[in-house]
């Protein structure tokens, strides 16, 4: 499990660098690409524009965040959930949002898991941690 | 010609009949007794004639001197009887003229025969023949009377029938008279005049029934025609008033379909304007989170990362750095919270201040177990609000005579109403450290603290909020302290129905 990759779609540099830490510190190993909104994880996800021809498995799980520019998560979740190759990729949205709609919309739209950010921080990191144990440490995936 | 008229010619024609039919009936009397003396004549004379004839055959047989007085007097009766004056009995006169002869005849037939009594000297045979021949002349012309009489008597009874026929003829003619007149009223006045009414009365009823368009026909020029006629001005009338009132009513209408309108528009941009800024709030706060947690987020990651490389100060710096974002965190969030009171819809329901109060006390406890504090809930407190907003103004409360108790051993919060008064009172009283009334005005004021951060946290939000909401059901807060000695806050919920 811990040579899978995770992909990280999110734009907060901030919000970045705490995630990365939170799993560091609480010993998850698995690399962690980062993407810094929709567009980048998409042509990541298919080996299109400047990965176009790279070969690689898919990642053991998603962290999406859905405020995003450009292409926001939840338009991400809906090409990953369309294409064949993609589409049963564990998906957990990792969000400031708590609006009932995001929630109603991304399980629709076929989401693992929703997260809502905490505003406290510590509470941030523990999330994470927990999120993290759990989808890349317990959960299995298709291989 | 007015009606009036033609009813005083119709009385006139009635009262010219009824004269004619009393005059008739009058003639008819006098005809009447007319005949009834015609006819008393022709029984007298008929009787006195019986008794002459009666008294000619005594006579006959006994020629007393008591006889022959008695004769001579009733031949005298007689005599009057026939030789009285019946001119006013047609016919009769002619039928008297035999008796009248017969009765002079009879008259000096018995002179004879007294004069041949008297004349006692004559021969007894000569007088007896006389007396025989004058004795028969008397019993003929007394029996020739007596038919003739009889005559008279049937004389006078015809006469008496046709009079009567007469008199029942004009009584029916009278009768018959009253009864043209009657009826000539009726069709000619009454009938004509019944149905102009009747049509006035179908008018009226038409225009009662809002038919103000048709014209009333203009009849005669009579009362009733006069009555149309006004009844046709009243309608022109009402149908001016009936079209000032339409008018004036789609005017109402239509202003108030105006009003309407813009009530709508404004509620229209009332809900926007709510909505954008519920939608401002939210992203205002989410907006102003994010950094807030990058803030305190990395300076936990140094504090945790980095402790060997840092000394007391620098710890300090980070843990003021975490302190001052987590308070930023809490405005934002009290901000946020204020700002929903006072866009929120009120719902008045029936609220159990006492439940809330109960269940929150206990919550509470349960948060903080180390401390005991006596709470005392009066039970049955019940109000008139926003289920919401009340809990969230006991929350505050208690929680304030929670915070505020920190530092007495013996806490008590105490949560109750005032005994009497309208609107009700309610109150939450603590027994903690209190408040210096000389700031009392400062009390609700948002952000404006009483104590500062150092002995007690807090936003300064909480009685801000308690005073917005209060407000916001038309009521009253205030407060009472003394240093050291527990404060009370005191609210109503309404104006009061102004009983007590």
């Amino acid at each position: 499990m811990t040579d899978h990759t995770v992909l990280l779609v999110e734009d907060n540099p901030d919000d970045q660098a705490l995630i990365l830490r939170s799993l560091k510190k609480n010993n998850i190993s698995n690399k962690v690409v980062v993407m810094n909104d929709g567009v980048e994880a998409l042509e990541y996800l298919f080996s299109t524009g400047p990965f176009e021809g790279e070969e690689r498995p898919s990642p053991i799980v998603i962290l999406l965040d859905i405020s995003m520019p450009r292409l926001n998560g939840l338009q991400v979740l809906e090409r990953v959930r369309a294409d064949p190759d993609t589409k049963n990729i564990p998906v957990v949205i990792l969000t400031s949002s708590t609006e009932e709609q995001d929630i109603a919309t991304s399980y629709d739209l076929g989401v693992n898991s929703y997260v809502p950010k905490p505003v406290d921080f510590e509470e941030f990191t523990a999330a994470v941690a927990r999120v993290g144990l759990y989808w890349m440490l317990t959960n299995r995936v298709k291989t | 010609m007015t009606i009036k008229t033609q009813s005083q010619i119709a009385i006139g024609f009635g009262l010219i009949v009824c004269s004619l039919g009393i005059a008739a009936l009058i003639w008819a009397y006098s005809q009447l007794q007319t005949v009834e003396a015609e006819s008393k004549f022709a029984d007298d004379l008929n009787t006195a004639l019986v008794r002459l004839d009666r008294l000619s055959s005594e006579l006959v047989l006994r020629p007393s001197p008591r006889v022959r007085y008695q004769w001579r007097i009733q031949h005298k009766r007689v005599s009057e009887l026939v030789h009285r004056d019946v001119e006013s009995w047609p016919g009769m006169t002619s039928l008297l003229e035999e008796p009248r002869r017969r009765a002079n005849t009879l008259g000096r037939l018995f002179e004879n025969m007294e004069k041949i009594w008297g004349d006692t000297a004559k021969d007894d045979q000569q007088n007896d023949e006389a007396i025989r021949i004058l004795f028969s002349g008397i019993l003929a012309q007394s029996a020739a009377m007596h038919s003739k009489s009889l005559r008279v008597q049937q004389f006078s009874r015809s006469d008496a029938s046709i009079i009567r026929g007469q008199v029942a003829a004009l009584v029916a003619l009278a009768f018959l008279g009253i009864i043209v007149i009657m009826f000539a009223t009726y069709f000619l006045l009454g009938r004509r005049v019944l149905r102009r009414v009747l049509d006035l009365r179908a008018t009226l009823r038409r225009i009662g029934h809002g038919n103000l368009e048709e014209s009333v026909p203009s009849a005669e020029a009579d009362e009733i025609g006069d009555a149309f006629r006004d009844v046709d001005t009243m309608r022109l009338e009402l149908l001016e008033t009936s079209k000032n009132l339409k008018k004036s009513n789609k005017k109402l209408k239509d202003s108030k379909k105006l009003l309407e309108q813009r009530v709508a528009e404004r509620t229209t941009e009332l809900t926007a304007a709510n909505k954008e800024l519920e939608a401002f709030a939210y992203s205002v706060s989410h907006d102003l989170r994010a950094p807030l947690r990058s803030m305190s987020g990395f300076c936990m990651a140094l504090q945790e990362d980095y402790s060997e490389s840092l000394d007391d100060d620098a710890r300090d710096y980070l843990f003021r750095i975490t302190r001052a974002s987590k308070r930023m965190g809490l405005l934002i969030d009290d901000m946020l919270a204020l700002s929903r009171i006072t866009r929120k819809e009120i719902t008045r329901d029936s609220v159990d201040l006492t439940v809330i109060a109960e269940e929150f006390a206990d919550t509470q406890s349960r948060m903080d177990p180390e401390r005991h504090v006596k709470v005392d809930v009066a039970q049955g407190l019940l109000a008139e609000g926003d289920e919401a907003l009340l809990r969230a103004t006991m929350q505050n409360l208690i929680g304030n005579a929670w915070k505020f108790t920190r530092d007495k051993k013996d806490a008590t919060i105490e949560v109750g109403r005032l005994p009497d008064g309208n609107p009700t009172t309610f109150f939450v009283r603590d027994n903690g450290v209190g408040f210096d009334m000389a700031y009392a005005d400062k009390l609700f004021a948002p952000f404006q603290r009483l104590h500062s951060e150092k002995e007690f946290e807090g936003t300064g939000i909480g009685l801000a909020s308690v005073a917005r909401i209060i407000h916001r059901h038309g009521g009253k807060v205030w407060a009472d302290s003394q240093i050291n000695d527990g404060a009370t806050l005191y609210f109503t919920l309404g104006p009061g129905d102004g009983t007590a």
